[in-house]
């Protein structure tokens, strides 16, 4: 491409051309991030569960659920930083700003739940559960809007179930209903699979066949 | 009678630069290079001119040992280019 002048439709051709080249497209590896969150998740609440089962409900248990922060932490500045070159290259979008944003909250919201819990336990006060229920509600409705903001239909779905899910189970509480390791687990699983595990093959699925 | 063209749009890769960022809040060098097919040197002189004009603002920083130039479009670059688009109109409609 040079500096030459242009005629009016050469112009708006120009425009148009290249207004659809930077169009946002899926880009191969989307869905690492969600797959990854999804399965440190699914895969810790599974290891909770049966060592709450196999030690016949020990509270110590429940320690394990700081690995999803831990390994998934870790785990996420691995990718961030493996993809950092890509990251920089392509142009960023309002919808990148707004989607990053967005679980920005997400993760403050959350180191700020864990927080508060640590503070309140150090002064006797058991509020654990505070953790469990916003892991619900936050990914749920982070994944909604995102599906929302994105156009993905199984992200929206998924989202809306965990959110859902993440009332349901703080009625419970609010109400004394006991959450048996029985069902908490397996739902809080299934939570994960569906916002997370699901739509990162999705996405990286659509990505491929895009390429 | 038909409005005139802002001669600083109405060059093949300077319209072309702005399209670009006009779709997208922040675009890299290296991205609009490759999307223009424009000569570094020539890109540069391009940008320039923008930058001068206040339709856009050049970021440089460095991303790990490597230099990243970042660009994005002013509230003046989405103005102009808004104006350039509707006279655009003008001229195709008499066309």
């Amino acid at each position: 491409m040079e500096d030459k002048k242009l005629n009016s439709q050469e112009s708006l051709e120009l425009i148009t051309s290249m207004i659809n080249k930077t169009k946002r497209k899926i880009h191969i590896g989307q869905g690492n991030l969600l797959l990854w969150w999804g399965y440190v998740s699914a895969i810790v609440g599974l290891l909770v569960g049966v060592s709450l089962y196999i030690t016949g409900g020990n509270p110590a248990c429940n320690w394990l659920w700081f690995l999803i922060c831990i390994v998934g932490g870790i785990g996420m500045m691995v990718i961030i930083r493996k993809d950092i070159g890509r990251i920089e290259k392509e142009p960023k979008t309002y919808v990148d700003r707004l989607t990053s944003n967005l679980w920005l909250t997400n993760g403050s919201a959350f180191a700020f739940g864990t927080l508060l819990s640590i503070g309140f336990n150090f002064f006797g006060k058991n509020t654990w559960i505070v953790m469990f229920i916003l892991a619900f509600i936050l990914s749920g409705f982070s994944a909604n809007m995102q599906g929302c903001i994105i156009q993905e239909k199984s992200m929206k779905i998924g989202g809306g179930f965990t959110l859902f899910a993440g009332i349901f189970v703080l009625c419970c509480v609010i109400a004394d209903v006991p959450l048996a390791v029985e069902w908490v687990i397996p739902l809080f699983v299934l939570c994960f699979v569906v916002t997370m595990i699901i739509p990162g093959h999705i996405l990286n699925a659509k990505a491929k066949k895009q390429c | 009678m038909l409005k005139e063209l802002n001669p600083l749009l109405h060059s093949q890769l300077r319209l072309a630069i702005m399209s670009i960022l006009m779709n997208c809040e922040e675009a890299s060098f290296v991205y609009i290079k490759e999307q223009t097919q424009a000569t570094a040197g020539n890109l540069s002189v391009q940008l320039d001119k923008l930058v001068s004009a206040g339709y856009i603002t050049v970021e440089k920083k460095f991303q790990g040992k490597k230099p990243l130039t970042l660009c994005s479009v002013t509230d003046a670059g989405k103005e102009a280019f808004e104006e350039y688009v509707n006279a655009l109109r003008d001229y195709l409609k008499v066309e």
